[in-house]
């Protein structure tokens, strides 16, 4: 009895401390961004770091004087919420005719885009690069959308989800009348928010930490997004850790209010059907 | 309105064999035509063909004189209900069924009128705001009606409406089902596994088996004259038992041979006639369940000794099992290329009771009159 009782502590004691590694560099994150800037780095490594003796939000003005950084959240916004939103319209589509349509050349389409999904953005970045810069594309908002839309990953979720779907029901609506497009809109779509949201969601959290690209393509604060405009502040002397912190918890903040309002679709699965079974 | 036929339909799938071959069927304007045939012999497709939703390999499809092999679903004017339903599961009853009417671009006010006046018919009127998940089993069926019959399309189609409902409820649709096709007069297929189900909906029904047509008639005509081994077996319930034996002729009069014994037939001069090119050759002979009796009634004009294998109380009657001197054919697995597989097991339908075990040997009298005959391509002789 009790042992089984020390176990269970050791068990509770072992998962507190796991967690503890994961939180702690939100935390340190959190509380350093209402410290004092001197006091950041120094007190690192007391308990301080956690128990901060006086606050202030002394940092988050700064950040707002020394960058612009309504600019880079606009740009943040502009730049992923198109992704998600053009993407989605393309994925979805793409996905569908890969899962429900016949065509010539399906499959090796099909195969290529799975391909795609192994090559990293890294690998064809430089190439990428030249292809913008003949295009005249480079310090636009443009050269920040267009290559991100499509994507591979996005194609495949849609893919599987929309061929677990029961192909009665778009027989039905042929037969009601609607044509592939039309069945598509109000048929296929609106039984398919959760893949939708899914892919929305993760299409933003990838997007809104983009750096490499922006970093090669753009010179300017004009078109920069967020994780540019962080990297700003370790090369702006003098160096202060705790205006660093309040631009990221800045910076996560719209992740959070946007997993919060999506979660419900996020952790729902598949949405019940009205097929019998 | 409209008639419907099937010219030489074939249709084979990109893998293995065909699904369909040379099937041809012509249904009546205002017909109730039932397809029948055991699962995976093609019903479905012949269905989808007519629908649009599959395109035929070979033949033609006529609706009302026309051939619409190249025409849209739509434009065929045919209405489908499907087997799960296939109900829009984001959209309110009311919406699922004004789908179609939407599709045609009506004017609002003659949406809004078909639909009230469809849910009404079939008592949904209740119901209109509810999703679909919100319904029975039998109210999902019956709004699975209702958008089919809003449009009032030239053709109905049934793809086993009713195998999603209980025993009970799937006599009560079935009835309405076929009342409402006789007061709309809307030529109708309506497909079915079940030989039962076929029977009772009143209208013509059609025999398939792996892809080919066996046979169309009505009801009575199937069960009293089948075309062939396989309709003999399928109709009936439990089906012929066919068995493989042979014909001979002693003092004018024709005998069978049933293990040991020869069976003398009385048999009147036409069939007597039409049996003459038999003797001495393999036939197959065929006697319904409900031919064979454990009493010794005036009908009963032999008498054999079979061992019982089992016996299946139903309440007002009993099915027995039993194993006696001739191999009975399965029916269901008769090719018409003349491969035939033997089952031992013969089934007696008796309306008195039993004191019979399993192992025990019991006397039963056949009625050989009704006993049909059937070549050795398996198709029946008069
Ligand atoms: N899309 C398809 N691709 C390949 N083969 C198919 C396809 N659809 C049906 N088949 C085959 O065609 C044959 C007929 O199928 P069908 O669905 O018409 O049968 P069914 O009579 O409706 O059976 P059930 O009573 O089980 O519904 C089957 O052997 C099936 O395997
Ligand atoms: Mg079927």
């Amino acid at each position: 009895m009790r042992r089984r009782w020390l176990i269970n502590i050791s068990i509770y004691i072992s998962l507190l401390l796991l967690a503890l590694c994961f939180l702690a560099p939100i935390v340190l994150m959190v509380v350093g961004s209402l410290k004092p800037d001197a006091k950041v780095l120094i007190e690192a490594g007391s308990l301080k770091a956690v128990l901060p003796d006086q606050l202030s939000l002394q940092n988050y003005s700064d950040v707002f004087t020394r960058v612009d950084f309504m600019r880079y959240l606009l740009n943040s916004l502009l730049i992923s919420g198109s992704i998600v939103v053009v993407g989605l319209a393309v994925n979805s589509l793409a996905g569908y005719a890969f899962a429900r349509m016949q065509w010539r050349g399906r499959d090796l389409m099909f195969a290529l885009v799975l391909m795609i999904m192994i090559v990293p953005l890294e690998a064809i970045a430089v190439p990428l690069f030249y292809e913008v810069t003949l295009l005249g594309w480079r310090d636009t908002y443009i050269v920040q959308i267009v290559p991100f839309i499509a994507n591979a990953f996005s194609i495949c979720l849609f893919y599987t989800f929309f061929l677990g779907l029961p192909r009665e029901l778009e027989e039905a609506a042929r037969i009601d009348g609607a044509g592939v497009f039309r069945t598509f809109v109000s048929i296929i779509v609106p039984n398919a928010k959760p893949v939708f949201a899914t892919v929305a969601i993760l299409t933003f959290l990838m997007q809104w930490g983009a750096f490499l690209w922006p970093l090669m393509v753009t010179s300017g604060e004009a078109v920069r997004p967020l994780p540019l405009g962080i990297a700003a502040f370790y090369t702006l002397p003098p160096l202060q850790w705790g205006d660093i912190f309040a631009f990221g918890v800045m910076m996560v903040a719209p992740i959070l209010i946007l997993f919060l309002l999506f979660q419900r679709w996020f952790v729902r699965g598949v949405a019940a059907t009205g097929i019998k079974g | 309105m409209a008639a419907v036929s099937y010219k030489n339909i074939g249709k084979s799938f990109d893998n293995g064999a065909p699904a369909v071959t040379d099937f041809n069927l012509d249904i009546k304007d205002g017909e109730l035509m039932v397809l029948v045939g055991p699962s995976g012999c093609g019903k479905s497709t012949l269905l989808r063909i007519l629908a649009g939703l599959e395109t035929a390999s070979q033949g033609e499809i006529l609706i009302a004189g026309e051939v619409v092999n190249d025409k849209t679903a739509q434009q065929r004017n045919v209405a489908m209900v499907f087997q799960n339903y296939a109900l829009y599961p984001h959209m309110t009853v009311r919406r699922n069924i004004e789908f179609p009417l939407k599709m045609m671009r009506l004017a609002k006010a003659e949406i809004k009128r078909r639909v009230d006046a469809t849910a009404k018919l079939l008592e949904l009127d209740m119901m209109l705001e509810r999703k679909p998940k919100q319904l029975s089993g039998g109210q999902r069926q019956r709004v699975a009606m209702g958008r089919a019959m809003v449009r009032e399309p030239a053709v109905f189609l049934m793809d086993e409406p009713l195998s999603n409902l209980d025993a009970k409820l799937r006599v009560q649709i079935r009835a309405e089902i076929s009342a409402l096709q006789r007061r709309m007069n809307t030529t109708t297929l309506y497909v079915t596994h079940d030989q039962v189900e076929a029977m009772t909906l009143g209208g013509r029904v059609a025999v398939i088996n792996q892809g080919c047509l066996q046979q169309v008639a009505d009801p009575q005509a199937l069960y009293e004259q089948p075309a062939n081994i396989f309709v003999a077996g399928f109709i009936g319930n439990p089906g012929m038992n066919v068995f493989k034996t042979e014909l001979h002729s002693e003092h004018d009069q024709l005998t069978i041979r049933w293990g040991q014994q020869q069976l003398s037939l009385s048999l009147d001069v036409k069939r007597k006639e039409a049996l003459q090119r038999y003797i001495c050759k393999p036939i197959f002979a065929g006697l319904r369940p409900e031919a064979i009796s454990c009493e010794d009634t005036q009908n009963v004009d032999a008498t054999i000794t079979v061992k019982v294998e089992s016996i299946e109380a139903l309440g007002h009657e009993y099915l027995l099992y039993f194993k006696s001197d001739v191999v009975a054919v399965d029916t269901d697995r008769f090719l018409s290329d003349g491969e035939i597989t033997m089952r031992s097991i013969m089934v007696a339908r008796l309306a008195g009771r039993v004191d019979a075990k399993a192992g025990e040997k019991i006397e039963l009298g056949l009625m050989l009159k009704q006993l049909y005959f059937f070549d050795e391509g398996g198709m029946a002789v008069l």
